[in-house]
Order: structure tokens, then C-alpha cells, then sequence
């Protein structure tokens, strides 16, 4: 299966392929990784590390992923382990950063006053904004630089700057707009995105 | 019923309709039309999610370096072709192996594998070593299409990057140590093993 297809799975299905073997299993590895990949990022660097202790921050979460695949029972939560497992590896960072003592509870840890209050809340937008971007990049990519410049581009761009950059005839950004927020919502759909 | 087209509920939640436009929309809404209700939330509901979207998209070499993770351990079925040393510089002459007072120490090496020749050029300060290199098929100086390149001490993924146009990779201040440097094509991985970095 091409990976463009095994990217229109839902989780539960890529993660049956990646822990039943056979030929996509490394292709299913890869969907999942770049389905979470600014999931897996943003936490650290929200957390406030730097690129560099983002980067090892990443990497280790992805290690983990594969040790514990395996051992996640529910497999439509594999957004909410990321995101407490991402979480748990920035607050190990930062222990080596700060030199905290080794023998510091982990349970300590995961207490650690945050600067957000509503964690379950954050999980939860991250993880569905992180899903919307993965969707995004499945969009041809006419349609992914206009979604981008008219809903992640901050100044939001006119539209006479639009048509500018995309070459696109003028009168067309309203209707182009429209069917790219279609296709948009349609692979969300079909990723089960609003269940 | 017929229902309401996309665009229309787009502009809808948007507030982008004119009153009269508006009125319409809402009165078929509340028929009620559960279809049409249904897809103006979601529609919202993306909008919403859109709108407050505080991710980072990790860098490239973020990205690859966690992908080399997966590659190197779900992906055990993929072939690993050792390559061959052909030339190395210190053998060639000793002599350039010697560093004088302040200077950096250079090393040439080229591999070969899979019909490709792989240029390495290392840079060694005091502190650590620049690793440079180039890949290309053998005798042909073609360019192969951006395979990943990436570095492993004692099995961990320390760091990957991406060829250039021209074939070319970098590794920057690679503390001392002995590394394996592993180049990730599209079926298989050529495996440099053994690369001391400790002069």
C-alpha cells in the first residue's frame, strides 16, 4: 500500500500495521510519526527548551513509541500517550539542564507546577490542531498554500496579495477557498477526525 | 430537501453572508436541517481550530532524525550494504596524520557501495570534528536523489541530515568518539562503520 493511502488511515488501523508486520510496517511507522510530528515538537519547545533539546526531546519520544506501541491498550489514545509521554521527557531534559538531583521522584515531576492549568483541555487542542495540520498536508499543494496564507498567516494576507503570490485568477479565492476547506474536512472525515 | 451548499455555510460561519443572505441561511437551519447543522459545526469547529493553532512544525532535520529512529529500528527487514574503503589519505602518507601546534587534522576517506562513491572529509580541532562528504554514483559524478544521511554512536542516532543538490552533507562539531555513518536509499542503508573521531 502506497503511503499516500496508509496516510488516509485512522490510528487504530496504521497502528495494527505496525505491530503486525509485513511489508508497510515501516511505511506506517513513518505515517505516524509525521502525523504527531508538531505534536511531538511543540510540546518541548513550549516547554521552553531549545531546538537542540527539542530535537533529543523528539527523538527520544519516538524511541519510546516503538518500545511501548506494543503495550497501548486503547489505540484511539495514541495522541493523549504522546502527549504525556512528550511531556515527561521535557521535564527529564530539563532535570539535565537544572542538574536536579537523580534521585528526584518522577511522580515529583509530573507534579511540577505548569504554567498552563487545564492539561486534559490542552491535550486535547493539541492533539486535534496537530490532526488538522496532518490532514492539511495531505491536500494538494495548490490548496495547502492557500489554507495556510488565509488561516495560519498572521498578519492574515489580503486577498489582492493572495492572488498575487498564488497566481490565481482574481474573483477565484472565495471558491478555491471553499472546496480546499471541503477537501480538508472530507479527509478529517474519513480519519473519523469529529467521532 | 435540498441542502445548503458548502460555500454558502462557509461564509455563513465566517459572518461574511449579507442580513438577507443570513436569514435564509438560518431559517433552513432551523427546519430543522440536522445535515446541514451538522456540517456548520464542524465547519466551526475547523475554523476554531484553525484560528488557535499554536503548533511548531519541527525542523527538517527534526523531522529525519526522527524518522532515522524508525527506520533504523521497525524497519529490521531493510537491507544493510557495508561499504568498502578505497583511499584513505593517512595511509596514502602518514605524515599528513601528524598535527602541528593549533592546527586541525584532515582526513580524506572514500568508500564505495552499491556503485556509489562516497567522499568523506574529516576536520578535527582540539574539541571536536567536522564531517563532511559527498556522495555520487562511481565514476559517473551523478548525483543521487537526496538520500538521508545519518550518524550512530553505539547504536543511538546522534544526528541527520539531507544530501544537497550536489550530494553534499555536513556534520558539525561531532564530539570525539567512533561513529557508524549509515546512508539511508530507498530500498537498502550503506553502512560506514567504524569512523574513529578521537585524534
Amino acid at each position: 500500500m502506497p503511503t499516500l493511502e496508509l496516510n488516509s488511515l485512522p490510528d487504530a488501523n496504521l497502528i495494527q500495521i505496525c505491530l503486525n508486520g509485513g511489508a508497510n510496517r515501516s511505511q506506517a511507522w513513518e505515517a505516524l510519526i509525521l502525523r504527531y510530528q508538531r505534536l511531538i515538537y511543540s510540546i518541548p519547545r513550549g516547554h521552553g527548551l531549545s531546538d537542540s533539546e527539542a530535537a533529543d526531546v523528539a527523538q527520544a519520544v519516538c524511541l519510546l513509541l516503538l518500545e511501548n506501541l506494543a503495550r497501548l491498550r486503547n489505540h484511539q489514545r495514541l495522541g493523549a500517550w504522546l502527549y504525556t509521554t512528550t511531556r515527561r521527557e521535557c521535564w527529564r531534559q530539563l532535570r539535565q539542564r537544572h542538574s536536579i538531583s537523580n534521585e528526584l521522584d518522577p511522580a515529583a515531576l509530573e507534579s511540577q507546577p505548569d504554567e498552563k492549568t487545564q492539561p486534559e483541555e490542552d491535550l486535547i487542542q493539541l492533539e486535534r490542531t496537530t490532526l488538522v495540520r496532518a490532514a492539511l498536508s495531505r491536500l494538494e499543494p495548490r490548496c495547502q498554500r492557500l489554507l495556510t496564507l488565509l488561516f495560519y498567516t498572521e498578519p492574515r494576507p489580503s486577498y489582492e496579495e493572495i492572488v498575487k503570490t498564488l497566481g490565481l485568477p482574481e474573483g477565484s479565492i472565495g471558491p478555491t477557498r471553499a472546496r480546499c476547506l471541503q477537501k480538508l474536512l472530507n479527509i478529517l472525515e474519513q480519519n473519523r477526525f469529529f467521532e | 430537501m435540498a441542502h445548503l451548499n458548502f460555500e454558502t455555510i462557509l461564509n455563513y460561519v465566517e459572518g461574511s453572508l449579507s442580513l438577507e443572505a443570513r436569514s435564509g441561511v438560518e431559517a433552513h437551519l432551523n427546519q430543522p436541517c440536522l445535515h446541514c447543522q451538522a456540517l456548520a459545526a464542524r465547519v466551526t469547529d475547523l475554523l476554531h481550530l484553525m484560528a488557535n493553532d499554536n503548533t511548531i512544525a519541527p525542523p527538517r532535520a527534526v523531522v529525519q532524525r526522527m524518522l532515522a529512529v524508525i527506520h533504523r529500528h521497525a524497519a529490521t527487514d531493510r537491507p544493510r550494504i557495508p561499504a568498502t574503503l578505497v583511499f584513505d589519505s593517512w595511509q596514502h602518507d602518514p605524515l599528513l596524520a601528524m598535527r602541528g601546534p593549533e592546527s586541525a587534522l584532515h582526513q580524506q576517506l572514500l568508500f564505495r557501495a552499491e556503485g556509489l562513491d562516497i567522499d568523506l572529509q574529516l576536520t578535527s580541532s582540539q574539541d571536536d570534528t567536522t564531517v563532511r562528504g559527498q556522495i555520487l554514483s562511481a565514476g559517473q559524478d551523478e548525483v543521487l536523489l537526496a538520500p538521508v544521511v545519518v550518524l550512530h554512536s553505539r547504536g543511538d542516532v546522534v544526528a541527520a541530515t539531507e544530501t544537497d543538490r550536489l550530494g553534499q552533507f555536513a556534520f558539525e562539531s561531532v564530539p570525539s568518539g567512533i561513529y557508524d555513518l549509515h546512508i539511508e536509499l530507498e530500498r537498502a542503508d550503506i553502512a560506514i562503520e567504524g569512523i574513529r573521531l578521537d585524534r
